[in-house]
């Protein structure tokens, strides 16, 4: 039972140093890409970006014009990673940066797999409750929900200060 | 039996995927190229490699009953290392097929050749053993994903540069101007396509299909 429980514990700590530096070693070049990712969808958002958008701020822009914010959603599996772009009147336009919603399912939110996202481009308050997925998952569509009606909120209270 | 003969039984009468139908998950899911398939098949080399030298490496000091807890969390650690050089060196395909990446904890295919067969041999002996393994999986990928890509977008190592940096972005062939059958490249033509292989593993394997 010792021997277990220490073979056990040795084991445990060679894989989590071996992880921890791993991680290290990659988190620069990571995040890097990860930057990339969110300007090249940005882009795709919004061109030519003004100088003021800063991806690695929460929210970077200017109320009166546009503002760019990064959100967090809860999916099927995981986080949902998204941009939104938000303007005055216009409402919020959104792409996936990252998921990890099940292939075939709940990857119909990614706009690079099909045009479901971008139909729901210039989304008002009014709009959130009539976004729909009929036939496909309905906790991948309530993250969508949820990341559109706090994209409106967080840039109604960040223009409010 | 010979070493070689050993090597050539694995690599197709025993071909992990076709013949012993393990880990098909991915086989089904991430086969819908060929760039796809070349990469998880170096993933799942790298994994099934160094979890198979771990398991031959600790397979005197692990008592019988922990045996399978320790594998466990070893591939799940190569899995996680895989997952992070991915993300860091080819963001674009990591972007493809991370899920499947994550999940190799699960395959059986890794699980039970470290269990059952490294876990008991030489550290050469598992290292060989590792490699024509894997080496029998990654042939059932490639064949696989180029089949569906041939069938489905009538094309053979489009998104190569994902994988080999831009200078392959030119490498695509293109055969015919799309592909003869396009239902290949989504989840029932994997089904179809994958069960068709299957079949022919099994006639070479000498079974009755």
């Amino acid at each position: 039972m010792f021997k277990s429980a220490l073979a056990f514990l040795f084991i445990s700590v060679g894989c989590g140093l071996l992880l921890v530096f791993t991680a290290d070693l990659t988190a620069p070049r990571i995040e890097q890409n990860r930057l990339a990712a969110r300007l090249d969808i940005a882009r795709t958002l919004l061109a030519p970006l003004p100088a003021e958008v800063n991806l690695a701020l929460p929210i970077s822009g200017t109320c009166d014009a546009v503002l760019l914010l990064n959100m967090v959603s809860p999916g099927y599996a995981g986080d949902i990673q998204l941009l939104a772009r938000w303007q005055p009147a216009a409402g919020v336009a959104m792409r996936v940066v990252a998921h990890s919603e099940t292939p075939g399912i709940g990857d119909f939110i990614d706009h690079t797999r099909g045009p479901w996202l971008a139909g729901w481009d210039d989304t008002l308050e009014g709009d959130i409750p009539t976004i729909d997925g009929i036939g496909r998952a309905t906790i991948t569509t309530n993250a969508i929900k949820y990341a559109f009606s706090q994209a409106l909120h967080r840039a109604e209270v960040h223009c409010e200060r | 039996m010979s070493a070689d003969t050993t090597s050539r039984s694995a690599l197709w009468q025993r071909n992990p995927a076709w013949v012993q139908l393990l880990g098909l998950c991915p086989l089904l899911a991430v086969t819908c190229n060929l760039t796809y398939a070349l990469g998880l098949a170096v993933v799942i080399f790298g994994v099934t490699f160094a979890s198979s030298l771990s398991a031959s490496l600790l397979r005197h000091c692990l008592p019988r009953s922990i045996r399978l807890p320790c594998f466990v969390l070893i591939i799940a650690t190569l899995g996680t290392i895989a997952t992070l050089l991915l993300e860091a060196y080819a963001y674009e395909l990591f972007a493809s097929m991370a899920l499947f990446v994550q999940i190799i904890v699960t395959n059986c295919m890794i699980l039970g050749h470290a269990e059952s067969n490294a876990s008991t041999r030489s550290v050469g002996r598992a290292a060989r053993d590792a490699i024509v393994t894997s080496l029998g999986f990654a042939l059932a990928l490639l064949l696989m994903g180029a089949v569906r890509e041939i069938l489905g977008s009538g094309t053979l190592l489009a998104d190569a540069q994902l994988l080999f940096g831009s200078r392959a972005a030119t490498w695509t062939v293109h055969i015919g101007e799309s592909g003869v059958a396009p239902l290949a490249r989504y989840a029932p033509g994997a089904f179809i396509v994958g069960g068709l292989l299957v079949a022919l593993g099994q006639v070479a394997a000498g079974k009755r299909v």
